[in-house]
């Protein structure tokens, strides 16, 4: 771009101001305050004007209003300018409004073309941009070289230079480089953290996420564990009223049976004690039977059956004698007698004798001797006789013996001897008889005396020994029932004392008038229980219901323990939602950092990438034009000059030693014309176009020596056929080369002064 | 006349994880809904209902504390012997590990809490018929094959459900059914709990949640107090909440300075709401928005301040990418880049090419 004309009817002290610009160097002259600041903010408000985007901000509307015409002119102006391509156009800008009408007119065509690039408010179209291919932003920093610029360069090495060069390759402003923007990056990476780092902020975040996580999932396993056990809890308390039930409808059974049980205690104790008192008032009432003892009732009872027997047996006697007597009439028993005496004395051998006198033929002698035993036979008899007589009279018979004469005596012996023989029997018997009859008779009456006394003894005082032994039968007899009565008291008072056991009747009473009240309670509480009965003891009852009761317990201390355990397993924790909501803020501090953090690693990649780009295009363009350009304006002092790719620092071919150094200690001016010369090579790069960039120089060889102020400026006259150049500047020096040097194709302005200011 | 006041959605013990909240902020946002609850048994004492009922969601299980069982409880103390019904939501189902199960509850709350319609006689010839979920995610129809007895006086559901003619959008439907069911069952009346927005239709109620939840929570929240006379019901809501969420926009496009955006966000202040503040339009280069330090200036003159940071730097990107420099070819290699990406690797290219340009300024690189 050339700029082939710039009028300003009013911008701030110019005033009706026109110039046409050389297609090469134009130098503007002009003293101090004589506006080439103005005219310099004037060539870059028709170019840009002074808002950049439709909505004007505070500082643009002060520089707006900082350049209206000091005098009463029209805020306006317009800027011719061609294209590289040829193209012509001239810029119209009314200044006066907010608005700043503006027209770019194609003076080929004549027509405003303006809207092709999309019109914005404030004069804000971007015509400036399209055919310089740079914004405001990167024009003002690039194709602006100020004087302020150059004084701090000045006192900055050559790498120092370097580095402000990039930083405007880097973003068209002097202070920001990429690589203080990587910086910046890396800073707030830092501040992030690595995955590695402990303090840094997204470490600290997924720590405390992950701690938050982790307590979120133990509440949540205590949460299920709590499930569980109130499950568990609920079962265990289903169980323990299962069992409550049962334990009260086995008390309410055991208390029923017992009552039960109880009161027909209590009825047996009732009729046992009117049993016992039955048998003590019938035992009372026979009381004086009591006395009959056992030892003198057996004995009188034996006796009593002794005498019986006694006269038992007397009348059996009796019988016997009276038989025997009956067997023996007395004419037998006479001739017994008689036959006793006559032959009874016989001894068997005397017998013997008469038997063999007997059967033997008679003779005297032998008759003598049986007639002899005859007499004796008589004798014998009658002696027996006596002897009988005298047995009756208890006095013993006295042995005789007659000499028996003949056999007939013999055998008339003989025949009364049998018939002896044959009475003595009966005789005896009868004898025995009555011998027998006596003794017993004797015995009989002993008994009786004997029974008698007994029965005195007694207290039985009738005569009548029968009698008396009825009256003693009837004793035995009231005996017996006062010892039955006696017995079946005894009977009962055991009875009963079985009954009561260790208690008494009240005391029975009482447990019963218990049992039935807690019935009643429990049938109170349970209505469903009336009717309910066991078969079962109420011991077995007692024993079940201590199983269950133990179930009982065992239930309810373990749904106790549960209970607690259900209360407690929460309480460690903090609230869920507490929680949650730590989880969802740290993750989402995480996550925001996270993703800072991707996206700050992506820019910085990004921006190492692009400076790759930018200064692999930039450093050999501006390396060749350095290098030119260094051994211009130094006069072969430095002849190679040589830019970094990577950083865009610069080092310098020294000549005394033939190294390339780096940062060479070099003048001030040495500095200024290597910045400058950089500056110049950067403009012309940074036009996304590759349009030629208009320069404009703010008197910057303020402190350029003498010698090398020419060579510099020769420099920018031969630079000019390639851009054009304007040098702002109050140095007669440099006009004095203008006129001396410059030759054709330049320009020289001259800015005559200023309409006082405002107010001056 | 009969009357029941009638809640639901009070959700005590939520987690307001979603809203930005701070955990100490959020508790207190957990202590209002239990003012709210505390004002509307104070509401019952004061107009003296016959009966109170809640439909559901009255606390949050997953979350419930034992200390908000007892709180209930004292306010349910607090009623006796004014009965209390509560039909068990998807919120608060009746498990076993649930507080209604937990809790030693006073002798005039019922908690219905299986999911069959089961009657509670109120006496004046009022009958409320309750149902309630025994598990989060019950889905059957309560209402079906459900008919009340013929000529038994008033007859009042309770439930927590969906009425499938207008589920919200979003909402999950829990128990749903037609609202010309209720009429079906020949009730007179159904009291309900699950939608947060109070709506009074012919023959049913929700009265939506009692204390207004979050941000698209917004108009009054209220208790219904359900009149009952002879066969005449009438209903009518009452406000209860107090807490106001409120979402504001600020758009930041014509500000210049952290100074004006400051001011424009206090400028908003309102001690009673809750606030969000949704910071949108372009932000300009030079306003350095730091949203912690924009919050602890405003912060103090709300209930809570969410500050929501929508913003687009209004870089010049289209003149940014044509520049030459390593910014310009940084815009450049960006903008290819995000037009390859999407979802959140696109959003992460954004917002690396916003903080490559934030380092190519002055100023500190500020994350977001």
């Amino acid at each position: 771009m050339r700029i082939t004309g710039v009028h300003l009817p009013g911008f701030g002290r110019l005033c009706d101001f026109s110039c046409e610009p050389a297609a090469g160097l134009n130098i503007i002259f002009g003293d101090n305050e004589a506006g080439k600041s103005t005219l310099q903010q004037a060539i870059a408000a028709l170019l840009y004007g002074f808002y950049d985007n439709d909505r004007a901000r505070a500082e643009e509307t002060a520089r707006h209003d900082r350049f209206r015409p000091w005098a009463a002119v029209p805020f306006r102006g317009s800027l011719e300018y061609e294209l590289d391509d040829g193209r012509r156009f001239e810029v119209r800008r009314d200044f006066s409004t907010p608005d700043i009408v503006t027209q770019v007119i194609d003076t080929a065509l004549g027509i405003d073309i303006s809207p092709q690039f999309g019109r914005g408010r404030h004069g804000n179209v971007p015509f400036a941009r399209r055919h310089l291919g740079m914004s405001r932003a990167v024009f003002q920093s690039c194709a602006l070289i100020s004087q302020g610029e150059i004084f701090e360069i000045q006192r900055a090495s050559p790498s120092e230079i370097g580095d402000a060069i990039a930083a405007l390759a880097d973003s068209s402003r002097r202070d920001v480089s990429a690589a203080r923007a990587i910086e910046r990056l890396d800073t707030a990476l830092a501040r992030i953290g690595s995955d590695r780092a402990r303090t840094a902020e997204l470490p600290v975040a997924r720590e405390k996420a992950a701690r938050a996580r982790t307590e979120l999932e133990a509440t949540a396993a205590a949460r299920r564990s709590l499930a569980e056990k109130a499950a568990d809890l609920e079962r265990l308390q289903s169980h323990l009223q299962q069992v409550a039930g049962r334990v009260l409808r086995t008390r309410y059974l055991m208390h029923a049976a017992s009552a039960a049980q109880l009161r027909q205690r209590l009825e047996q104790v009732v009729t046992a004690t009117a049993a016992l008192d039955e048998a003590a008032r019938r035992a009372d009432a026979l009381k004086d039977y009591a006395s009959l003892t056992a030892d003198l009732r057996d004995r009188i009872i034996a006796l009593e059956g002794q005498v019986a027997a006694s006269r038992a047996s007397v009348g059996r006697l009796e019988e016997q004698h009276q038989a025997a007597a009956a067997a023996l009439t007395p004419d037998a028993r006479l001739e017994y007698e008689s036959l006793a005496v006559s032959v009874g004395h016989l001894t068997d051998g005397q017998v013997r004798e008469l038997e063999a006198a007997a059967f033997t033929p008679a003779g005297r002698g032998g008759l003598g001797a049986l007639l002899g035993a005859l007499l004796r036979a008589a004798i014998a008899l009658a002696r027996g006789i006596i002897g009988l007589m005298a047995r009756r009279r208890c006095q013993p018979a006295e042995p005789r013996s007659a000499p028996v004469a003949t056999r007939e005596e013999a055998v008339a012996i003989m025949e009364r001897h049998r018939r002896y023989l044959a009475l003595r029997p009966l005789v005896e018997r009868a004898a025995d008889a009555e011998r027998q009859l006596e003794a017993e008779r004797a015995a009989c009456a002993i008994t009786e005396t004997r029974l008698q006394s007994a029965l005195s003894a007694a207290g039985i005082q009738v005569s009548s020994l029968s009698a008396a032994v009825q009256v003693f039968h009837a004793a035995c007899q009231k005996r017996e029932e006062y010892l039955e009565a006696a017995r079946t008291a005894e009977e009962e008072r055991q009875r009963i004392a079985l009954l009561l056991r260790d208690s008494s009747r009240a005391d029975l009473e009482q447990r019963l008038a218990e049992h039935d009240r807690e019935a009643a309670r429990i049938l109170g509480a349970r209505p469903s229980l009336q009717g309910s009965e066991s078969r079962k003891a109420p011991e077995q009852l007692a024993r079940e219901l201590e199983e269950i009761q133990e179930d009982e317990r065992r239930t309810s201390t373990a749904a106790t323990a549960l209970s607690e355990e259900v209360r407690l397993t929460l309480e460690r924790y903090r609230p869920r939602a507490e929680i949650e909501e730590e989880v969802a803020y740290w993750e989402r501090e995480s996550a925001k950092l996270a993703r800072a953090r991707a996206a700050l690693q992506m820019a910085k990649a990004t921006i190492e990438e692009a400076m790759t780009q930018v200064y692999r295009d930039f450093a050999p363009a501006v390396n060749s034009f350095l290098s030119e350009g260094v051994e211009a304006v130094t006069g072969g002092r430095y002849t190679r000059a040589h830019v970094d790719p990577s950083t865009l620092r610069v080092s310098l071919l020294v000549p005394e030693t033939g190294l390339v150094v780096t940062d060479p200690p070099v003048s001030h001016g040495t500095r200024t014309l290597i910045y400058v010369l950089m500056r110049i090579g950067l403009a012309q790069h940074m036009s996304s176009i590759g349009e030629s960039v208009p320069l404009i120089l703010d008197d910057p060889f303020v402190d350029v020596d003498e010698e090398r102020l020419p060579r510099m400026l020769d420099f920018l006259a031969g630079l000019s056929g390639r851009m054009q150049i304007f040098l702002f500047t109050k140095d007669r020096q440099v006009l004095r080369w203008f006129d001396s040097a410059a030759g054709t194709g330049h320009r020289r302005v001259h800015l005559l002064g200023a309409v006082p200011a405002p107010g001056l | 006349m009969f009357t029941i006041l009638h809640a639901a959605d009070v959700h005590l013990d939520r987690a307001y994880s979603g809203t930005g909240m701070t955990s100490s902020i959020a508790a207190a946002r957990r202590q209002e809904l239990r003012d709210a609850f505390r004002r509307f048994i104070d509401l019952a004492i004061e107009i003296k209902a016959d009966a109170v009922t809640i439909g559901g969601d009255l606390y949050e299980h997953e979350r419930s504390t034992l200390d908000t069982g007892n709180f209930l409880r004292g306010q349910f103390e607090r009623l006796a012997p004014t009965p209390v019904l509560i039909a068990a939501g998807n919120h608060d189902p009746y498990l076993p590990d649930s507080l209604y199960r937990r809790v030693d509850w006073a002798a005039n709350v019922t908690i219905f809490g299986e999911p069959q319609m089961r009657p509670a006689d109120l006496g004046d010839a009022v009958t409320v018929w309750g149902a309630g979920h025994n598990a989060p995610d019950l889905r059957e129809n309560l209402l079906e094959g459900f008919h009340v007895p013929e000529g038994s006086g008033a007859n009042i559901l309770l439930f927590h459900g969906s009425d499938l003619g207008s589920v919200p959008q979003g909402k999950a439907v829990h128990c749903g059914f037609h609202a010309e069911q209720i009429a079906a069952t020949g009730a007179d009346f159904a009291l309900l709990g699950h939608y947060h927005t109070a709506k009074v239709r012919d023959g049913f109620a929700y009265p939506g949640s009692l204390e207004a939840l979050d941000f698209s929570e917004t108009g009054d929240h209220c208790a219904l107090q359900l009149d009952i006379d002879g066969p005449a019901v009438k209903p009518r809501l009452i406000p209860v909440g107090r807490v106001r969420y409120v979402t504001h926009r600020v758009d930041v496009t014509a500000m210049t300075s952290s100074e004006e955006l400051r001011a424009a966000v206090a400028a908003l202040a309102d001690p009673g709401t809750i606030a969000r503040v949704v910071l949108e339009g372009d932000l300009q280069p030079e306003v350095d928005l730091d949203a912690v330090a924009l919050y602890n200036a405003c912060a103090e003159h709300f209930q809570f301040l969410d500050l929501v940071d929508r913003t687009h730097p209004a870089w010049r990107l289209d003149e940014i990418a044509e520049e030459s420099t390593t910014k310009g070819a940084f815009a450049r290699l960006m903008q290819k880049r995000i037009s390859t990406l999407t979802g959140e690797q696109a959003e992460i290219a954004e917002a690396a090419l916003a903080l490559g340009l934030q380092a190519f300024e002055r100023r500190e690189v500020r994350t977001p």
